[in-house]
This record gives structure tokens, C-alpha cells and sequence, in this order.
């Protein structure tokens, strides 16, 4: 997306009264998944929403979702909103956490109607 | 009469010693009885010298002006208590040290303690009073070798010396008299010498009796073995107050005021101390210290008589509390599973009246009636005002447990322990003042004695009292680090004296993230460490499970500083008895090396000749404190880990200031007060800890700049932080993944930060740059001509050269584990590829057990008594649920680790129980009342005095009856238990109940989960048709007295926790009529006339109990005709067993008795081997291994693969039930060697598996731990241990199996391990 064309998305979510945010979205191993919320935590990421038993394919191979009687070898999936000012702190916990173990991260814009929620 | 006196003496004194040496001549049934004999004989004697003296004068052996010794009513006493206590501690001991590689050295010292404390009391003369009471201090530091004994050696060397000086005056001014004349001659000196005399003899009792400076030695023993700790603090330290005693006509009042003042002191701060404690151990020395202080109080007052009938209650008390410390878990357990308490209640007052007045009122009159109100025996009459009131005020806090009638009988209860508490010392004082005449105490001593029994009494008012304790609170606050820090082990020596501090730098956010990832990423070393009231354990090497096995081996190595491989006199052992043979290391090296043109011969020559050479180490990961000041990173492991003890333990009487805002942040609100600056000697260091930054991570990263790590060894730096104590850290780490409410993951960083903050100051700074790392040896130690002579060969040089180079020498080990692994595996498939056994064609029963290896054997002697199948699951039955005992105030996650529960099922009345459900109920809350005020008592600053008086010798009977006979004490105390709570029936209430706002949890279940469930548990055992009907699910669980490692014994697949609650749900959701109409549509028919039975299998005791509640009567008479069955198949269980435990009979009649007085016997740590040597996991048909003797080391689960068509259930299982079943293999290594320590003490010391760190099984911290884990290397020990057990060659022997501890795998790799066919090995 151009420089013009993001300018153009957020007056037109300006119009809906919707604020920018940044969004991250985490997919690490369960047992990594409080170190993720630390850090969000830590970096004054006020709430997120967490998504144990995710599954999918990757460098690793298949990863199966659901294993009945094991929660702790399963993905889990983290989704935070935050401000732009939030973010720098989150990468870079992020950044040093996944430096040795597998995971990724993706970050977006999105748009949100209630900003002090997420401030 | 004098010959027969002159025998009684003597054989009261060498009794112990005897049966020490006795003892520690071996295990054997004969020994142990002869010594017990022994023991007794001198008890005996003792008695009956007391019974001479109180009915006649008191005896004088030998010549009248220098007798050999003296029996006079004190000495009788004290000589009675020490032969009577060191019985019971000699016959704990014995039992409790089975298999200990110190056990003889211990034993003989323990006797020698005793009879050396024994001749103390009997001496004749002050010289040999002096000389009895030197070589006592000699036996202790024999004792205490490994335990802190360097530093309490050198303290209580000191101690002697003081009194030695005094003696020597005595003796130089007046000669070596008679020690009944003892005060009058010291009595007789002038009085500048008489007073330092009498100030040197103070000294030295107050070094014995751990006061004040002196008292430091007595907390370095708190390592000592519990029978050593409970006959120093019974019979040793009572010395101190002994030879005050006895000196008390002839000191000068001065010097008794300064015995006052020591003693006031000490019951003033260590009694405070107490409640600063979160191990058991630990509070208990304080409160020895403070004891012995109440001791030096009464001498000081001129009642020395009191003070030894002081001297002989404590002893009795303390001893049996010892004793019994390893029960502090299973109190833990009890609080959380008895009725909680009814809210307030609606009348306190009344209540507090009724349980209170009584015991007042009839002190009263007795006070007035005999004449009590004296001045004399006014404390007296405080002591036991305080003690009811205070054991009142206990009982009164869970008051609305009482009826009115309950609240009546409690004030009897108090009343007639008070009186109690009166009787005994008043007539203690009358029985011994003949031989210790009153004293007139000065005025300050009597002023010290008032202020100290005022301020007593206001603090018990205060703390009673909410108003006055709140406003007490900054107080408290300001003096907790100082008393909190008395009860510390004491530090080492630091090479600095000065203390630098860190200094401030610019905040850098993004930073402190990095860094804060860093440690959770450095904390993945340790894995979580449950508490040891659910005892889990996970794998060790749980944070190395993305590496190749032998690279995390090598690394949790050398990161743990533990070499984790079989050693190789095991593996030699293991070729030369053929267990492992050629074909194995063939095997081995066919699958773990590259390729190689070497022929197979040499290679195998260069395995066994590795076998003869120093197998190489890897270098050891050491921190840059280790490196710099080894000191000082000893001196921050012992504070952390107090520092972490305390500030977890939530139950304790006075906690941290602070302590909500976070563990880095309470900890520098206390160091930035406390101590520990004076007692390492150091200035500026409270003020360089007050100047820290608020953040942890900040701070990580200012102390990592002082100690000059730079940013690329960072990494490895946390991570040997981490591991430095992995019980503390693995604790934390539980406790912030797997506990409810708990602290955040953050707290690793708080943690990294206080043991960082605290080393980079203890550094002295500018210490120069690191030394250079050595250059590791790189010379092969196998010598080519070895090669060569091990295959057979000569003259091949180059040959024998290729083949060493072909295997490095750092993968030889491994490659010896391959082959162990191999010839266990190569034997079991032999036993299981045998022709199938089909079992019955209908069988009268089925029986599911937990696929735990110990259901092994009385499933394989169950099938050969009849007709039955039985089948293994995980033994949690597919119930994931947090369960909660009847109207309980806490719940247990009763599921595997590895899964989250989704359900909260509690118990109810059966139909027509309610009323004996209610009445048990109100007796439950009525005795955990009781169990409250009791320790309310024990550990409040103002009452364990008279407490200790009271309870003295009742305790000490009921310790000489559960050492003496454990099978009747057992017994007695179930009768009692039934008596006073009897039992009712309780049923899990498994229905569902719609949500409610702060749920946490789905309260029970709705029927379609029901049916899911039920569906997911017969899928995955393969038992979709031809039910029995009979259907029998048993959960298993342990049973263990006095034993914190008790849920260790339990089953793992509950959490640690006993699997019949989750049996029970599990039957009780299969015999609905919905949940069947459920399956049915999944193609599941249980017939109707199927009964679905609970049972519980009592591993320790072999011993299965049906259900017989829930059986209709059509089922009857096939119940118990199954449950003779499974009596008889536990009976053979328990003879093939009980081959295995070391001290067990060999006959098969004796075993089942054998192995429930085992279960019964508190001083029993090892009551069975529980996982100790298990080694594999078969998932297949019952048909496979039907008949086959896996001698119980062999996981079985039952699975159909006919029944399995896309590999679901196999998925299931291999994912659930293996990883959980691999975490076992690990735990129950670890139950049976891990010591439990308050890292305070870590020692690196790791004794074989017949050993398994007894030294400190009975250190329970703050009712969790820390525990410390188990060098991971202790598996194969446990193994090697058990064999040895056996003996060698025994039947059924499979290869030994050194733990290998694989890591929970990817799905994919457990699939390729199928490859063997429906088998999974």
C-alpha cells in the first residue's frame, strides 16, 4: 500500500470515527505463551486475546491443533491491539524471545472505535 | 546395694552406645532387635535408678570425696530423658538411615552422643562433668560432618573452651569436687573471681544452648539428618542448662542476671523469629534457641527447679516434633481437603466463653486452693493463663465450627490441659527440689524476668486483638528484616569489605524488554517444580528439548555441572553379567555413527576400553560471580533462596514487608534493611540496595555491567543463573505457569534481578578481566593396545588408531547408553513377540488399571486367581476435573500436568448419608479447630513454653510407640480417626450447574460431556465390546506416614494425587442411563447388565478395594468373590515385591505384613520403590503381555487397533498418557532420591539410589518445598540401586534401564516410533 493510499484508508476510517492502531498477532508454542503476555504486559498492552490449540503448517511441518488429553504442546495464538508507542516495546521483546525457539509475529493496522480501551 | 547401683549406671550409660554399634553393624532383622534390646534394657536401668532415688537418698558411686558418679534425683531425671530419648531416636533412626552410606558412622554417633550425655548428667565430679560434656560435643561434630559442621564446630569449640576456663578456676581455687558440691564451691570464691567464674560458666551453657551469638552453630545443623537434628535439640543443648543448674546455688547473683538477660533476649527475638520461618526445620531451631532462653529465664530467677523440669518437657516435645517434621505435607493436604470453616459465627463471644472460662475459672481455684499465687509460682499460673488463652483464641478463630456443646467440650479440653500443664510442674518442682534448692534471684534478674513476661503478654494480647496489631504493623515492618535474618544460615567469608553501588543509567525501555525475553527464554533450563503436596515431576531436561538428545545431555551437563550418562562401573557391571551384550553395542553403533569403514570389532573395542579410562566432562557453565567470587555466589544462593522461601510462604505468622509488590521489590525492602552487611562484615551495602533501580530488568542490566559480562555471553550468564538453584527457580516457574493466582511469568526476571543485583555488589568491584578459559584436554584416554586387546586383535595399530578416531570420545558414553537402551529393548520384545495369550473368552470381570508400571504385577497375579481381563489407561479415566473434597476449601487439579481441567466436581452425601455426612462434617471442622489452636500455641511468641510443659510427655509416648510398633500405633490412630470423625459415604456430584459470575471453572458436568468423555475413554483402551459384567476402573494411590514425598507415590496421571475421586466420577458417569443411551448412538453398547465398579489400588500396600457400596445386590456375590481374588493376587504381589525392598523378609507369608508395617512406619522414607527402574511403555492388547513377567518396570495401555481406523486414539495416547508416563519415569527417580532442601543448603552431594537424599528429607519450606531437583542423573542411580535390591540375576531381571528421559516429541516422531506394529516401545 502507497503512502497516498494509507493516508486515504485512514481519513476514510477518520469519517467512521475509527482510530489507527497497531495490531500484533503471535503464534508461539503454548508453553511460550506466558512469556508472550509478559511482555505485552510489560510494555503496557492493557488486554489481548488468546487462543489456546492452534494448528497449522509451517517450517516445522504440521502442527496438530487438537490433542486430547495434552493442552501444552498445542500453538496458541495472542492477538493485541495497541498504540503505535506500545509497539517499539513490544518488538523488541518479541524480537529477543523468538531469537532461539520457533514462533512468528505479524503486525498490521487496523482501526478500532474505542481507542482508550486500548491506550 | 552400691555393685547393683554401680550396674544400673553403667549399663544405662554404654545402653546407647551398644546399640548404636549394634544398629550400625547392618540391616539385618536380628541386629535391628538386638539393638532395640538393648535400648531398652538401658531405659530400664535408668528408670529403675530413678525409681531408687525418689524413694530413697540420693547414691554416690565410688569414693565420697571424688565419686565416679552421682545419682541424685536431677541426675536421675536427666539421665532418664537422655537413654529414654536416644531408644527412640537410635530405633528411628535405624530404620529412617536403611541403605544411607553413612548409616554405621551415625548410628555409632548417635550412641555415642547419648551415652556421652548420659555421663554428663551422672558425672561425679566437675571434672568429669567437664570431660562427658567435651567428648558430647565431639560426638556432635562426628554427627554433624557434611551438615555445617566446620563453622558449628568451631563455635561450640569456643563455647567449651569458656566453660573450661571456668571449671579450671573452680578447680584450681577449691579442687575437683564432688558435682553435688559444686555450688557450694563455686560459692566459696571470692567474689571477683567467683563472678568470672560464674560469667564463664554462663558462656559456656549459653554457646550449648544456642543463645544469643552462640546460638548461630545450632541453625548451620538445621542439614543435619532429622534423627540427629532431634537428639541435638532433646539431649545436647539441654547440657547448657544442665550445669547452670547444678552451679545455680554458687553463682553469683550477677552472673545469674546475665543468664536472665541472654535468656530474655532469646525468648523475645527467637521466639519472634519463629514466625519468620518458612521451613520446618528451621522455625523449629528458633524455637529451640528460644526455649532454651525461657531455660537461662527461670535459672535466672532463682528456680532452677523449674527450669529443669523445663528442660526435661522441651526435650520430649522437641524430639517427637523432629521427629514428625515430615508430616508437615500431609497437614498441608489435610487443610485443603477438610470442611472449611463456617464464616464467622453468630455468637463469638459465647463462644470464646465457653471455650475459654473453664480452663480460667479452675485455675483459679486451684491457684488459690494450693497456694499457687506465691511469687514463686506465679509464672506459673501467666503460663498457663497464657496457654489457654491462647489455645482458646485458636479454637475460638474457627468458632462457628462449634455448637454450643462442641464449644463446651473444647473448654474441657483446654481446662484440662492446663491443669495438666500445672500438675506437671508443680509436681516436676516438688519431685526435684531436693536435689536443686531454690535460689534467691537478685532484683534485676526478677526485673528482667517481669519485663520479658509483660511484654509476653502484651504481645499476645496484641496479636489477639485486630485493632492494636494493625496499629502495631509499621513496627512490625521496620523490625522484620532484622529478626527475619536471625534465623538465616549464617553467611561464608567475602573477600570484600566494601560495597560499591551500581551506578544509575539513563532508562532505556526497548531494553529492558530485550532483556526481560532474555530471562524468560534463560528460564526454559529449569522446568516448573510442583509443590510436594501434588508431587509432578517434569522432565529435567524439559529446556533442552530442541536440541538432538546427546547435545542436550551435554549441555544440561555442563550447565548443571552433572554428568548424566550410567557410569561406567554400572556398565561394566552390566557386560560382564551379559546383560548388555556384543549384539548391543553393535546395534547401538549401527544406529547413533556415521558410517565407517572400521570393522565392527574394534569399534567395540574402543567401547569397552573406554570403559577403563576417565570418561571426559565437559567443561562446567559457571557464572561470572562462580568465576570471580566463589564465595560470594555461594553467599547469594543461601539468601536467595531464604529470600524466596519466605516471601512465598503465605502461612506464615509474620511475612515480609512488601511482599505484594513483588519479590525483587519486598526482597529490597528487606535487604536494604536487614542484616546481612553486619554479618558478612561489609559497609555499604543496605545503602548500595536502597539505591537500585525500581525496575528488574534495569537492574539485570546494571549488575551485568558491573560484572563485566558482555552482551554475547548474556545468554549462557541468566541461564546458569537460573540453574544455580533449579528447586527455587523450577518452583517459581510452577507456581507462574500452572498455579491459580499465582505470580506472573515476570518473576523470573524479579528473580534474575535480586540474585544479579546481590552478586554484581558482593563482587568486589574492579575485580581484574576474566582468566582466560582453559584449553580443554583433547588426548584420547583409550590407549590404541587397549583397543586392540578388547577386540581380539594384535598388532593393528593403524587399525586400532582408525576405530578410536571413528568414535570421539565425548559420544562413547552416549553410544553405552544406546546399547543399555538396546539390550532392554531387545529383551522385552522377546518376552512380548512370544505367542500371544488370549486370556479368558469371557471374563467374569474386566479391570482397568492405571497404565502405571506398579499395576503390572497384581494385574498379572490377578489373571492367574481367575477369570478375569484386565485392561490400563491413564488412571485420571479421562476425567479432566479439578475435584474438591466435601465442602472443601481448596481443589486439586486431578488430570495429567499437561492438560487444563474443564471441570470442578465435588463430593456429596450419598442418598440417605446426610446425616452421618453432616455429623463427620462437623467433627472434621471440630479437630482441624483443634489442629489450629495447637499450632497457634507452638508457634505464638507467648505460649510454647507451657505448651511444651503440657504436652511433653504425652508426645513423647506416643513417639516411642510409633517407633517401637508402628503397625499397632497405625492402628490405634485409624480407630481413633474413626472413632472421633466416623466415616460416611460421599459420591462425586458430577451433574452439571449453569455458570455463575465468578466461576472459574464449569461446575460438573452436562450430559453430552458426560458422553464424550466416556466415549474418549473406552475408544482409546480398545474396549468397545464383549463387556464383563463386572467392569472395574481402579485408581491407584500411596500410602506413607510421615512422609513428604507421600504424593509421589500417587498416581500421576491425577496430578499427584490419589486416582480414586476420578475413578469414582468415572463410574458413576458410566453407569447413568443417559450417558449409556449416549454411547450407544456412538456405537459403544454397554449391555444393562453391566455394573461399572470403582476401586482404589493401594500401591505401598498391594492392595485393591472395590466400591462394595455401589454394587447392586444381582452383582453381589461376583464382587466379592473378585474381591477375594484381588486380596489373594495382592498378597503375591506384595511377596514378589517385598524381594526388592531392602530390609523386607524373604518369605511370602511375611511379605504383606512386612509391607503394610513398612507403609505405617514414620521412619520409614522408602515405604516402596514406586517408579524406581521402570523403562518402557507397551500400547497394544493385554494379549501380548498376558502372562509375561515385566517385573513391573513396563507401562501398559491397552489399544485396538481395529477399533482405531484413522489412528485417533493411537494419537491420543501417544500424545496424553506417553508424554505423562515419560514424566514419570523421571518423577518417580526423583521421589525416591530427591531431597528435599531449602536450597538454603545445597550441597552437591548425591548419594547412591538406597540413599536417596535422606539427609534432608524432612525440610519441608512454607508447605511446598522449595524442593530441590534431583541431579538429573539420579534415574539410573535408582535403577542401579533397586537391582542391587534384588539381588543379582533375580527372575524376571530385564537389563538395567538408564533413564533417558526423552523429550515429550512432535507427534511425527512418536508415529515413526509405530513402526514396530501395533507395539510402541
Amino acid at each position: 500500500m502507497s503512502h497516498r493510499d494509507e493516508t486515504t484508508e485512514a481519513r476514510r476510517m477518520a469519517a467512521h470515527d475509527l482510530v489507527r492502531m497497531a495490531r500484533v498477532e503471535i503464534v508461539a508454542r503454548g508453553k511460550d505463551s506466558a512469556s508472550v503476555q509478559d511482555i505485552l504486559r510489560s510494555s503496557g498492552v492493557t488486554g489481548w486475546t488468546a487462543l489456546s490449540q492452534a494448528g497449522g503448517f509451517g517450517h516445522s511441518g504440521y502442527h496438530e491443533a487438537r490433542l486430547l488429553f495434552n493442552d501444552h504442546d498445542a500453538l496458541s495464538l495472542t492477538i493485541a491491539i495497541m498504540p503505535d508507542e506500545r509497539l517499539d516495546l513490544v518488538l523488541a521483546g518479541l524480537r529477543a524471545l523468538f531469537e532461539d525457539r520457533s514462533g512468528v509475529f505479524f503486525v498490521a493496522d487496523t482501526y478500532v472505535s474505542r481507542p482508550e480501551y486500548f491506550a | 546395694m552400691t555393685p547393683v547401683l554401680t550396674v544400673l549406671v553403667a549399663i544405662a550409660l554404654a545402653a546407647p552406645a551398644a546399640a548404636g554399634i549394634v544398629a550400625a553393624l547392618g540391616e539385618r532383622a536380628i541386629l535391628r532387635r538386638l539393638a532395640a534390646t538393648l535400648a531398652v534394657v538401658g531405659v530400664a536401668a535408668a528408670a529403675a535408678l530413678l525409681g531408687r532415688v525418689l524413694t530413697s537418698d540420693p547414691v554416690r558411686l565410688g569414693d565420697a570425696d571424688a565419686p565416679l558418679a552421682i545419682v541424685d534425683r536431677l541426675s536421675a531425671v536427666v539421665l532418664l530423658l537422655s537413654v529414654g530419648l536416644s531408644a527412640i531416636v537410635l530405633g528411628f533412626a535405624a530404620r529412617y538411615l536403611d541403605g544411607d552410606r553413612r548409616r554405621a558412622g551415625l548410628l555409632v554417633g548417635l550412641g555415642a552422643a547419648a551415652t556421652a550425655a548420659g555421663a554428663t548428667a551422672v558425672a561425679g565430679t566437675l571434672a568429669s562433668l567437664t570431660a562427658a560434656w567435651i567428648v558430647t560435643t565431639l560426638a556432635v561434630i562426628w554427627l554433624l560432618r557434611g551438615a555445617g559442621a566446620g563453622r558449628a564446630a568451631g563455635t561450640l569449640l569456643a563455647g567449651d573452651l569458656a566453660l573450661l576456663a571456668g571449671v579450671a578456676i573452680i578447680i584450681d581455687r577449691v579442687g575437683d569436687v564432688p558435682v553435688d558440691r559444686f555450688g557450694d564451691a563455686a560459692g566459696s570464691l571470692d567474689s571477683g573471681i567467683g563472678l568470672v567464674a560464674g560469667a564463664l560458666l554462663v558462656a559456656g551453657a549459653a554457646v550449648r544452648a544456642a543463645q544469643l551469638g552462640g546460638g548461630g552453630w545450632l541453625i548451620r545443623t538445621v542439614g543435619a539428618p532429622t534423627p540427629v537434628s532431634a537428639l541435638l535439640h532433646a539431649g545436647v543443648v539441654n547440657a547448657g542448662g544442665y550445669l547452670l543448674i547444678r552451679a545455680t546455688p554458687g553463682i553469683p547473683g550477677e552472673a545469674l542476671v546475665l543468664a536472665a538477660v541472654v535468656g530474655g533476649i532469646s525468648v523475645l527475638v527467637c521466639g519472634a523469629a519463629v514466625l519468620t520461618r518458612p521451613d520446618v526445620k528451621g522455625g523449629l531451631v528458633m524455637s529451640t534457641r528460644a526455649q532454651m532462653g525461657f531455660m537461662l529465664l527461670q535459672i535466672g530467677a532463682g528456680a532452677p527447679a523449674a527450669a529443669a523440669v523445663h528442660l526435661v518437657a522441651h526435650g520430649c516435645f522437641k524430639a517427637t516434633l523432629f521427629l514428625a517434621s515430615g508430616g508437615a505435607i500431609d497437614g498441608v493436604r489435610r487443610t485443603r481437603d477438610t470442611p472449611r470453616p463456617l464464616g464467622a459465627g453468630t455468637r463469638p463471644a459465647l463462644t470464646a466463653a465457653l471455650v475459654i472460662l473453664p480452663a480460667l475459672a479452675v485455675l483459679a481455684v486451684v491457684a488459690v486452693a494450693g497456694n499457687l499465687l506465691a511469687a514463686t509460682a506465679l509464672p506459673v499460673v501467666v503460663g498457663a493463663t497464657l496457654l489457654a488463652t491462647r489455645a482458646g483464641s485458636g479454637l475460638v478463630e474457627r468458632a462457628a465450627a462449634l455448637t454450643t456443646g462442641g464449644a463446651a467440650g473444647a473448654g474441657a479440653g483446654i481446662a484440662v490441659l492446663t491443669l495438666a500443664y500445672v500438675g506437671f510442674v508443680e509436681g516436676g518442682i516438688a519431685v526435684l527440689s531436693d536435689a536443686v534448692p531454690e535460689a534467691d534471684p537478685m532484683v534485676a534478674a526478677t526485673a528482667v524476668i517481669a519485663t520479658v513476661g509483660a511484654l509476653l503478654v502484651v504481645l499476645a494480647v496484641v496479636r489477639s486483638l485486630p485493632g492494636p496489631r494493625r496499629r502495631l504493623a509499621p513496627a512490625a515492618e521496620a523490625l522484620y528484616p532484622t529478626v527475619s535474618s536471625l534465623g538465616r544460615p549464617e553467611p561464608f567469608r567475602l573477600p570484600t569489605r566494601r560495597v560499591t553501588p551500581l551506578p544509575g543509567a539513563g532508562e532505556n525501555r526497548p531494553k529492558r524488554q530485550r532483556i526481560r525475553a532474555q530471562v524468560a527464554r534463560a528460564a526454559d533450563v529449569v522446568p516448573p517444580l510442583w509443590p510436594l503436596s501434588t508431587f509432578v515431576a517434569v522432565n529435567p531436561f524439559g529446556g533442552f528439548d530442541n536440541e538432538p538428545f546427546e547435545d542436550g545431555m551435554r549441555r544440561a551437563a555442563a550447565l548443571y555441572g552433572a554428568d548424566m550418562m550410567p557410569s561406567a562401573h554400572q556398565l561394566a557391571e552390566a557386560w560382564r553379567t551379559g546383560q548388555i551384550t556384543g549384539a548391543d553395542i553393535d546395534a547401538a553403533l549401527a544406529r547413533d555413527l556415521p558410517e565407517t569403514a572400521v570393522p565392527s570389532d574394534l569399534l567395540r573395542g574402543v567401547m569397552l576400553a573406554a570403559l577403563d579410562t576417565p570418561r571426559p566432562t565437559p567443561a562446567p557453565v559457571r557464572s561470572r560471580a562462580e568465576r570471580l567470587a566463589p564465595s560470594a555466589a555461594r553467599i547469594v544462593d543461601r539468601e536467595v533462596a531464604d529470600v524466596v522461601a519466605c516471601w512465598l510462604d503465605d502461612r506464615a505468622g509474620w511475612s515480609p514487608p512488601a511482599r505484594a509488590a513483588g519479590l525483587y521489590a519486598s526482597w529490597r525492602h528487606t535487604a536494604a534493611r536487614d542484616r546481612l552487611a553486619w554479618r558478612l562484615g561489609v559497609r555499604g551495602l543496605r545503602r548500595a540496595v536502597a539505591a537500585l533501580p525500581d525496575d528488574p530488568a534495569e537492574a539485570i542490566d546494571l549488575a551485568l555491567a558491573r560484572l563485566g559480562v558482555p552482551d554475547g555471553e548474556r545468554d549462557l550468564e541468566l541461564r546458569r543463573q537460573m540453574a544455580r538453584l533449579p528447586g527455587t527457580t523450577g518452583y517459581l516457574r510452577y507456581l507462574a505457569t500452572h498455579s491459580r493466582g499465582g505470580p506472573s511469568i515476570g518473576v523470573m526476571v524479579e528473580l534474575a534481578a535480586v540474585r544479579l543485583s546481590l552478586e554484581a555488589l558482593l563482587v568486589p568491584d574492579g575485580m581484574g578481566p576474566d582468566t582466560p578459559p582453559e584449553v580443554p584436554d583433547t588426548t584420547d584416554p583409550v590407549d590404541p593396545g587397549a583397543v586392540l586387546r578388547h577386540a581380539g586383535r594384535a598388532g593393528e595399530p593403524e587399525a586400532a588408531e582408525a576405530a578410536r578416531a571413528a568414535i570421539p570420545p565425548e559420544r562413547r558414553a552416549a553410544l553405552w547408553l544406546g546399547a543399555a537402551e538396546q539390550a532392554f529393548r531387545r529383551r522385552l520384545l522377546a518376552r512380548i513377540d512370544a505367542l500371544p495369550d488370549e486370556g479368558p473368552p469371557r471374563p467374569a470381570a474386566q479391570l482397568a488399571f492405571c497404565i502405571d508400571v506398579r499395576s503390572e504385577g497384581i494385574r498379572r497375579h490377578l489373571e492367574a486367581a481367575g477369570p478375569y481381563a484386565t485392561l490400563g489407561f491413564a488412571g485420571f479415566f479421562a476425567i479432566p476435573m479439578r475435584f474438591r473434597a466435601l465442602e472443601a476449601p481448596g481443589a486439586t487439579d486431578a488430570c495429567p500436568v499437561i492438560l487444563t481441567p474443564r471441570h470442578e466436581i465435588s463430593e456429596a452425601p450419598a442418598p440417605g448419608e446426610e446425616h452421618r455426612v453432616a455429623h463427620r462434617s462437623r467433627r472434621l471442622r471440630l479437630l482441624a479447630a483443634i489442629e489450629h489452636a495447637a499450632h497457634r500455641a507452638k508457634d505464638d511468641p507467648s505460649s510454647p513454653y507451657p505448651l511444651a510443659e503440657a504436652a511433653g510427655l504425652p508426645m513423647v509416648v506416643l513417639a516411642a510407640l510409633r517407633t517401637s510398633a508402628p503397625s499397632a500405633a497405625a492402628r490405634i490412630e485409624r480407630w481413633l480417626a474413626r472413632r472421633l470423625a466416623p466415616p460416611a459415604r460421599l459420591v462425586p456430584a458430577t451433574s452439571h450447574r449453569p455458570a455463575r459470575e465468578g466461576d472459574e471453572i464449569t461446575i460438573g458436568m452436562g450430559d453430552a460431556e458426560q458422553v464424550f468423555w466416556a466415549e474418549a475413554m473406552l475408544k482409546a483402551m480398545g474396549l468397545a465390546s464383549g463387556f464383563a459384567r463386572l467392569l472395574v476402573l481402579a485408581g491407584h494411590g500411596g500410602t506413607a506416614a510421615n512422609n513428604p514425598h507421600r504424593a509421589g507415590l500417587d498416581c500421576g496421571a491425577c496430578g499427584g494425587n490419589p486416582g480414586l475421586p476420578n475413578a469414582r466420577v468415572a463410574a458413576a458417569i458410566l453407569n447413568r442411563p443417559e450417558v449409556r443411551a449416549g454411547l450407544r448412538e456412538r456405537g459403544l453398547d454397554l449391555p444393562d447388565d453391566t455394573v461399572v465398579v470403582s476401586a482404589l489400588h493401594d500401591t505401598t500396600l498391594d492392595l485393591v478395594t472395590l466400591d462394595l457400596d455401589g454394587v447392586p445386590a444381582t452383582h453381589m456375590e461376583d464382587a466379592l468373590r473378585l474381591q477375594e481374588h484381588l486380596h489373594a493376587a495382592g498378597r503375591a504381589a506384595a511377596a514378589e515385591r517385598a524381594l526388592e525392598l531392602p530390609g523386607a523378609p524373604r518369605t511370602a507369608e511375611a511379605a504383606p505384613a512386612h509391607v503394610r508395617a513398612r507403609a505405617a512406619d514414620w521412619a520409614q522414607i522408602r515405604p516402596e520403590w514406586a517408579l524406581a527402574g521402570c523403562g518402557a511403555m507397551v500400547v497394544g492388547s493385554r494379549e501380548l503381555t498376558r502372562g509375561r513377567n515385566l517385573g513391573r518396570r513396563v507401562f501398559l495401555h491397552s489399544y485396538d487397533q481395529a477399533l482405531d481406523p484413522d489412528d485417533a486414539a493411537l494419537a491420543v495416547i501417544l500424545t496424553g498418557p506417553l508424554v505423562v508416563a515419560v514424566l514419570r519415569v523421571d518423577g518417580g527417580a526423583r521421589c525416591l532420591r530427591l531431597g528435599v532442601e531449602d536450597a538454603a543448603q545445597r550441597h552437591r552431594r548425591h548419594r547412591g539410589a538406597r540413599g536417596p537424599g535422606r539427609r534432608y528429607p524432612h525440610r519441608p519450606a512454607g508447605a511446598v518445598g522449595p524442593a530441590r531437583r534431583t541431579h538429573p542423573a539420579s534415574a539410573p542411580a535408582a535403577a542401579r540401586g533397586r537391582r542391587r535390591a534384588r539381588g543379582e540375576g533375580g527372575a524376571g531381571d530385564l537389563p538395567p534401564n538408564p533413564a533417558r528421559s526423552p523429550r515429550p516429541r512432535p507427534l511425527g516422531e512418536h508415529r515413526g516410533a509405530g513402526r514396530h506394529g501395533r507395539t510402541v516401545v
